[in-house]
């Protein structure tokens, strides 16, 4: 049996589509540092990992949350997937732009670890997120702990063969 | 058991990939493994939860687990070993093999998935939709490493 939370266009599609919009202008508009497919990997990236999680801990038998709308899966829940995009790329593109050292890395991703539960506090509180089954968002920060952790495995890997060509 | 014998064919196709020679970059590969599972994880939530086609046991956790393995590893990866011998191989003979062979390959495990009640179908089309589902998963893995393999390489976004 679906759950349907409402069925208007209002703050969960507009949050959704105004972060899109203002990430996607960020990747554009700030001056290029990688090339175009390592810039794709970065953004596509955080939009596989946060459906990889949310298609398994969002789903029976867990199903701790649902998106957007209704349980089922509609337009406007794949839209959010694509939002976590620009996150994911930003991401990288300070680490890159600061040349953040490796005794650093805790701390950086700490960081943006923070700014991701506060990021998915305010989409809860617009109703991009509806938990269920007891979730709390503090179980959300492992969560980023570990994506955020994988990115940077993921960057110094592309790096490591651009400096070994 | 359903648990150990989707780890081992996940160990096998890893095994496979990483012996198939591969004439796509590192990048190629990551951001084609993303896509692919962006696609493939796609078309399984729109069959399980919209149109009710194909849907995976929620009961157990450990068919959950097997499950997983099976959308997220298994079909993935197996669809990067496809593209890089299409993409490795110019005789026409050779990519229609291979393009047999894969099927083969996805559509018994597919079986495999249902046999052992990973995944249920509604419908009395079990076979054919099945076949249907893997063949157009392998269409749009074929035409998105196009898609991929002809991005310039230069600096951009």
């Amino acid at each position: 049996m679906d759950i349907v939370y409402d069925q208007k266009f209002n703050s969960n599609e507009w949050f959704v589509i105004i972060t899109l919009i203002i990430g996607v202008i960020l990747v554009w508009k700030l001056p290029k540092r990688f090339s175009i497919k390592q810039s794709l990997v970065y953004f596509i990236g955080f939009v596989f990992f946060g459906l990889v999680f949310d298609s398994t801990v969002g789903i029976e038998p867990f199903d701790y949350y649902d998106v957007i709308d209704k349980s089922s899966y509609e337009l406007m829940d794949f839209v959010s997937y694509l939002s976590y995009g620009p996150f994911g790329y930003l991401f990288i593109y300070f680490y890159d732009y600061f040349k953040i050292k490796n005794k650093y890395n805790t701390i950086y991703v700490l960081l943006w670890t923070i700014i991701s539960v506060v990021t998915e506090y305010f989409a809860h509180a617009f109703g991009v997120f509806h938990y269920k089954n007891g979730y709390e968002i503090y179980y959300s920060f492992p969560i980023y702990l570990l994506i955020l952790m994988s990115y940077l495995g993921l960057y110094k890997l592309l790096n490591s063969k651009k400096a070994n060509k | 058991m359903a648990v150990a014998l989707f780890v081992f064919i996940a160990w096998v196709i890893i095994s496979v990939y990483f012996f198939v020679p591969k004439r796509l970059s590192t990048e190629e590969i990551i951001l084609l493994f993303f896509l692919f599972t962006i696609i493939t994880i796609n078309i399984f939530v729109i069959l399980d939860f919209n149109l009710k086609l194909i849907q995976h046991n929620n009961k157990s956790p450990k068919l959950f687990i097997s499950f997983w393995i099976h959308r997220n590893i298994i079909i993935p990866l197996t669809l990067i070993i496809f593209v890089n011998f299409m993409n490795n191989f110019k005789s026409k003979i050779k990519k229609f093999i291979t393009t047999v062979l894969v099927f083969s390959i996805l559509y018994l495990i597919n079986l495999l998935a249902f046999g052992i009640g990973l995944l249920t179908y509604s419908t009395n089309l079990f076979y054919l939709g099945s076949a249907i589902f893997l063949a157009a998963l392998m269409l749009l893995a074929f035409l998105t490493m196009k898609l991929v393999t002809k991005l310039p390489e230069g600096k951009s976004m």
